[in-house]
């Protein structure tokens, strides 16, 4: 899934590819704790991020944001395709999904959004580009299905990931960040 | 967007004798559908989204808004557009100033369409300018009260439509003329209720 990249993402001497194709990681789910709380601009997540932190997004997600009592940013770079709940949400690019905040959501005249937005509080700035429905009352939070098992046995099984197997892949993507 | 240089654009905005009643529904019907096809500003949405209901709205350049401006016809891709942000039944279907920059024939396509999605005592809000002139693009309406509107537009450089009411009642099958009230700037209120499409 790594691949060797140095500070400016090109291969060691090879010629530049997409940086998304080899800083992507592919469906993991974030344990709780996660020291991760931003995806930098020029990385892909795909899967499902819960936990308990604050969230910056400048690079790519798609998938899912649970992150109830946390503020998201997604900023001018970020393009997230994802249903988001959380406390507080201000976006500045790119959403396609369902937002949910306990507490407020900015649209900022940068961003296109498109999706429902469930806040008591709703801004939308001048000169944004909005697509969707919005419903100013606290969203409840806690019925959200939890993320659904993969398959252990039978056809088409995938083996889950323990714990400790996914905390161990942590430092790796932590070192992707710190490149 | 500029200061607005219309005569009647005043700080302290227009009475208006439909939209309390508009208002007036949204808070009697929990969960009310609403779609916004015109100035989708944020007061305006806090207005309408009280007693929970929803408020569809576009504020992109495709929006239906940005694309009056460049023409009075609309194709049947340009409706599909924006019906697919649309919820499968509307309580509340807020024109504004929009058909003042629509043909007659537009207007007729549009509408059959929407009474496809409409729930059967829905209402529809229409502003149309009963002076010579109107301004080159939609104006956006501001609503500062539940009876008062504040409009920020351009310069008065078109020659308006001046459609009359029973002229809009015949181009709009299942829609029936329920109330009208003229601004102080000219501005004719329309509010329609729609009765339901023959074979409903």
């Amino acid at each position: 899934m790594w691949s060797s990249r140095t500070r400016d993402g090109h291969s060691d001497g090879q010629s530049p590819g997409r940086l998304e194709d080899s800083l992507s990681v592919d469906s993991r789910v974030v344990p709780e704790r996660s020291p991760i709380d931003g995806i930098a601009h020029g990385m892909c997540f795909n899967g499902e991020i819960r936990g308990d932190a604050d969230l910056t997004v400048a690079g790519q997600i798609a998938g899912s944001v649970f992150l109830p009592g946390r503020r998201v940013f997604v900023t001018d770079t970020g393009e997230v395709n994802a249903d988001i709940t959380c406390r507080v949400l201000e976006i500045e690019g790119m959403v396609r999904g369902n937002l949910r905040a306990t507490d407020r959501v900015t649209i900022r005249k940068t961003s296109h959004v498109k999706g429902d937005i469930v806040s008591p509080q709703i801004e939308l700035e001048e000169g944004c580009q909005f697509k969707g429905s919005v419903r100013m009352h606290k969203p409840d939070v806690d019925h959200v299905p939890p993320a659904k098992p993969k398959m252990v046995s039978g056809p088409g099984a995938v083996r889950v990931k323990t714990d400790n197997e996914v905390a161990a892949e942590v430092p790796k993507l932590q070192t992707v960040l710190d490149l | 967007m500029g200061l607005p240089s219309h005569a009647t654009d005043y700080d302290e905005g227009f009475t208006s004798g439909i939209l309390p009643i508009i208002c007036q529904l949204i808070l009697e019907e929990p969960d009310c559908a609403v779609v916004d096809l015109g100035t989708a500003s944020t007061d305006n949405c806090m207005m309408f989204t009280r007693n929970g209901a929803s408020v569809y709205l576009d504020t992109s350049h495709e929006s239906l808004r940005s694309k009056v401006v460049q023409s009075d016809e609309l194709t049947t891709e340009d409706i599909d557009d924006l019906l697919a942000y649309c919820p499968e039944a509307v309580d509340v279907l807020l024109f504004w100033d929009i058909f003042d920059y629509l043909s007659l024939g537009t207007v007729e396509k549009l509408m059959q369409r929407f009474g496809e999605i409409m729930r059967p005592g829905g209402l529809l809000y229409v502003m149309v300018s009963q002076q010579r002139y109107i301004p080159q693009e939609p104006a956006l309406i501001e609503v500062i009260q539940a009876d008062r509107v504040r409009f920020h537009a351009g310069p008065l450089e078109r020659e308006g439509p001046h459609y009359a009411p029973k002229q809009l009642e015949q181009k709009m099958p299942g829609f029936r003329i329920e109330k009208l009230y003229l601004m102080q700037n000219g501005i004719q209120e329309h509010l329609f209720l729609f009765e339901g499409q023959q074979g409903d």
